[in-house]
């Protein structure tokens, strides 16, 4: 092992848990992040100092009146909003909110941020609630898109609204035809539909075959679950040995390793045994001798 | 040397101004690889998802003082090495963690070494120094260049250096005793 390297291959997150981590560290941000902070400077420290007194005044102008970053509060019904960033924030009414050529009509108790213009395409944002939003045919423009989650729905010219309950994101279509991105699956949901589509009601029928059980999922459960749950792990582990399929050897092995850690010495060695007179060459044997030697 | 991108500090400026659509974009480009360091590091998914959490709220708020003068992938590194650190220091890693290691290996049995080997691989790095076994995963398990795991570490390169090398001889030693950890050395 002089230099060499060593090979772990990463396994990846579910979609679920990547979900948990954006909502916890989006909730977390605006607190965190709002307030005086000093902005990255790419300029030695004199050049800064020079240039300080200059971007007074360009501060004033360019953040003053156009509100870049605080929410943008919405007195009337109807506002429109100068395009370049907004962040819209509404309580317990809706609000109207012109961006660009478009109309955004925001649902109450929702939050979003737009950015763009029509010259460069524009980008909404959804972090909670919901929005409708009518888009004038672009002209070969760039598209106006929409990001809720992991959702992105991209627009040409046409009526829609998407709403947004965390990860649960809906679409629905009134003219036109908007493309929906989630992941890898890309679809296109045309007028008077809805994304996702309802799932059909499922049909019993005697002869449905019995749901197919992946005991390597089963198996990385009660990994993760034994110093949670070691009575739902051994459950689990006997299942999966007791069915016999391909990861029947290493749940038998895992059954009887757990069983001696948690004390059960007479169990353990007996499923250690019984591991090495069903699997003497398996790919655990030297650990299961191992473990029955100490 | 490290060539700073400029569209890096614009990114890194938006974010600062709380920019919410320059903090997800940073957050979509970089997610998968803060995962891959973190994971690299400790081997286990299992508190993965709070880590996550904190490692971007470490780079988020630290952005206000990214001074461009390195890419902000290594800026980013040095906050997820640090979340790491603190993690490491302040909890007994448990030997089981490292059951949810992936592998692309085809067969049954070679899944099987395959885990078991990074099993044993963790429990040793479980037992190095958190500085060692930081320059160590980095280095020779996520194949970062001395220069960038000193830069990650806040550490000069002849310590970083020393670090991987103690390491390695820590593990060789281990290895030496546990024909597994061997076996699986060498096979990778």
């Amino acid at each position: 092992m002089s230099d060499e390297k060593i090979r772990v291959d990463v396994p990846s997150l579910p979609e679920s848990t990547w979900q948990r981590v954006e909502k916890g560290v989006f909730e977390r941000l605006p607190a965190e992040v709002e307030g005086p902070r000093a902005v990255p400077s790419r300029l030695p420290i004199w050049i800064a100092a020079a240039a300080a007194i200059g971007l007074v005044g360009i501060c004033a102008f360019v953040w003053w009146p156009r509100h870049t970053t605080a929410p943008i509060a919405l007195p009337s019904p109807s506002t429109t909003v100068p395009a370049s960033t907004s962040h819209v924030v509404t309580t317990d009414a809706p609000a109207s909110v012109s961006f660009g050529e478009s109309s955004l009509d925001v649902g109450p108790a929702s939050e979003l941020v737009a950015t763009g213009d029509d010259g460069r395409g524009v980008l909404v944002v959804l972090e909670r609630g919901s929005v409708k939003l009518h888009v004038p045919p672009r002209a070969g423009r760039p598209p106006l898109g929409v990001q809720a989650g992991n959702v992105r729905v991209q627009v040409i010219g046409t009526r829609f609204s998407v709403e947004r309950n965390g990860s649960d994101v809906r679409v629905h279509v009134d003219d036109g035809t908007v493309r929906v991105t989630n992941g890898a699956d890309v679809v296109d949901v045309h007028a008077s539909e809805d994304w996702p589509v309802a799932p059909p009601v499922p049909t019993v029928t005697h002869s449905a075959l019995p749901p197919k059980i992946d005991d390597e999922a089963l198996f990385e459960r009660a990994a993760r679950s034994e110093r949670t749950d070691p009575d739902g792990a051994l459950q689990l582990y006997e299942g999966i040995a007791t069915r016999g399929g391909a990861w029947a050897p290493n749940a038998l092995f895992a059954e009887g390793r757990l069983e001696l850690d948690r004390g059960h010495t007479a169990n353990g060695r007996r499923l250690l045994e019984l591991y090495l007179k069903r699997y003497p060459r398996g790919a655990n044997a030297a650990d299961a001798k191992s473990l029955l030697e100490k | 040397m490290l060539r700073v991108v400029p569209d890096d500090l614009d990114l890194a400026e938006r974010c600062v101004r709380g920019d919410r659509v320059a903090q997800r974009q940073l957050f979509e480009r970089e997610k998968r690889r803060v995962h891959a360091i973190l994971y690299r590091l400790l081997g286990t998914n299992g508190p993965m998802e709070d880590l996550l959490q904190e490692a971007f709220l470490e780079i988020f708020r630290s952005l206000g003082s990214y001074r461009g003068e390195a890419a902000i992938g290594t800026w980013i590194d040095r906050c997820t090495v640090r979340v790491a650190y603190r993690w490491l220091r302040s909890r007994r890693v448990f030997l089981e963690l490292a059951h949810d290691v992936a592998s692309t290996e085809p067969s049954v049995e070679r899944k099987a070494f395959a885990r078991e080997g990074v099993r044993r691989l963790y429990e040793a790095l479980n037992q190095l120094d958190a500085k060692q076994r930081i320059a160590f995963c980095l280095h020779v398990i996520d194949g970062m260049p001395v220069a960038r795991v000193a830069a990650s570490m806040d550490a000069t390169v002849v310590a970083t250096k020393v670090r991987i090398f103690r390491a390695r001889r820590a593990l060789e030693l281990r290895a030496a005793k546990d024909p597994v950890l061997e076996d699986f050395m060498e096979a990778t």
